[in-house]
């Protein structure tokens, strides 16, 4: 049922043709879906389970691209107006980092020409990826897990959900936890408000700037826990050191293909020399793959680190 | 008998006249003092644009004390069909169409633009008030007279 209402928390955003075709999608479908993709002269294509779906004109889905319904540029234009609720200027902050925070905590990722200023024409084409917080799904590995924590995996793999849900369960367990968000893809914040369940004793901030949210976390809420999303830069990493320093364990994530490519994240390997972090949680990239989890000693004595 | 309906048909002819008269003036009074609302609500949105994070139509509302001018609904914001001239309605329809289109300075120098144009139509108004008001209500009077006094 919350994985209905997650879907259809998102149709505000979507032109009225395509509106009535989404909407006539099977409910089981509906409740899969992960991504809308919207893009000029193309199909309408969903991500559902991390594969592609293209939608049929009259709401059905099919693997091959033929007879799919198309979008046209209008549709993208559209789709940006409502996004924005006809509001460029409120949210020209969140367009310039290429995405428009939605209602219930969606996010909607902008593709098209960007201006030396940031600003955007010629929309090529809009995601909208489906937030979807499944309670419960960190409580498996939960107790393996010591120290600070990394999670690594693919685009679309989980790690954002696996980070929220390890904040529900450290923040009902007795710790203080303080989650930085850029995109609010953890917390979803929309006027100061979560959708979301982070535990009792979470503090959220929404702040463009990671390592400044890291700093502003530590000297204001004293937390036993700073969780963020995708780490990124080095100015991140001496938050991080500073955290670690200061007695906050974190909890973070970073993209990666496979575990073989820790080697080619120079990021990585720098978070993992700082010994920030004890246990590495490997996502499988398909749903309902092996979940690895690795204590650091582990990955340095493998002969890919 | 007759002479007393006649007078009485005469009569009413003669304030049925003076009443649309009266009418239109107070219409064109009523649409003169929209646009200046109109006006002033510019001024007031440029402000909270400029302040604010919040979208376009909390601020409407916020920024139009008189926003029953207005027909809000969660896709767009039309000027209420009457409140203005018609060529004055067009004008602002086209505005609020574009409104949210651009950047925080964008929205400010538009709203800035066509405040200038909307004052002007005000200046216009209210001129024209001042000039067809006492106009409408003669000229519906001498009609009203004039069909009392054909009638009879």
């Amino acid at each position: 049922m919350e994985d209905l209402a997650a879907f259809e928390n998102c149709l505000y955003a979507i032109p009225q043709r395509m509106k009535e075709i989404l909407s006539a999608l099977p409910s089981g479908t509906k409740a899969e879906v992960q991504e809308i993709r919207i893009r000029n002269n193309l199909p309408l294509c969903l991500t559902v389970k991390g594969k592609p779906l293209f939608v049929l004109a009259d709401g059905q889905t099919s693997v091959f691209k033929d007879m799919a319904f198309i979008c046209n540029s209008e549709d993208t234009q559209e789709c940006l107006r409502l996004l924005v609720k006809h509001s460029v200027f409120a949210h020209t902050d969140e367009i310039k980092n290429g995405f428009i925070r939605m209602n219930g905590g969606n996010r909607a990722g902008i593709c098209g020409t960007f201006s030396a200023d940031g600003m955007i024409s010629n929309i090529s084409g809009i995601n909208i990826r489906i937030a979807r917080q499944i309670i419960g799904c960190a409580e498996g590995i939960y107790d393996k897990l010591i120290g600070g924590i990394l999670v690594l995996g693919a685009p679309g793999s989980g790690k954002t959900t696996l980070i929220r849900d390890l904040v529900r369960l450290k923040s009902n367990r007795g710790k203080r936890v303080s989650v930085v968000d850029t995109r609010g893809e953890i917390s979803a914040m929309n006027y100061g408000v979560s959708p979301f369940d982070l535990g009792a004793n979470t503090d959220t901030y929404l702040i463009e700037n990671k390592a400044l949210g890291i700093e502003m976390a530590l000297r204001t809420m004293f937390p036993d826990v700073i969780a963020f999303d995708e780490i990124g830069s080095i100015s991140e990493l001496v938050a991080v050191k500073m955290s670690f320093n200061g007695g906050a364990e974190i909890i973070t994530s970073a993209h990666i293909g496979n575990e073989m490519q820790i080697n080619d994240r120079e990021i990585i390997k720098k978070l993992l020399d700082l010994r920030a972090v004890e246990t590495v949680v490997f996502l499988p990239k398909n749903i309902g793959g092996e979940i690895k989890i690795k204590r650091i000693e582990e990955i340095k004595n493998d002969s890919i680190f | 008998m007759i002479v007393f309906f006649k007078a009485v048909g005469f009569c009413f002819l003669a304030f049925s006249g003076f009443g649309i008269g009266v009418y239109k003036s107070s219409d064109l009074k009523k649409k003169r003092d929209n646009m200046l609302d109109f006006c002033l609500g510019l001024k007031s949105l440029a402000e909270e644009i400029r302040i604010s994070a919040e979208e376009i139509f909390p601020l409407v509302k916020r920024a139009f004390s008189e926003y029953s001018l207005f027909d809000i609904t969660t896709e767009k914001i039309r000027v209420k069909s009457g409140a203005f001239l018609r060529k004055d309605e067009e004008k602002a329809n086209e505005f609020l169409m574009q409104l949210g289109t651009s950047d925080k300075k964008g929205e400010c120098e538009k709203i800035s633009a066509y405040g200038d144009l909307f004052y002007e139509r005000y200046q216009e108004l209210n001129k024209e008030y001042g000039q067809k008001s006492k106009v409408y209500k003669t000229v519906g009077f001498c009609v009203g007279v004039t069909l009392g006094l054909f009638i009879i």
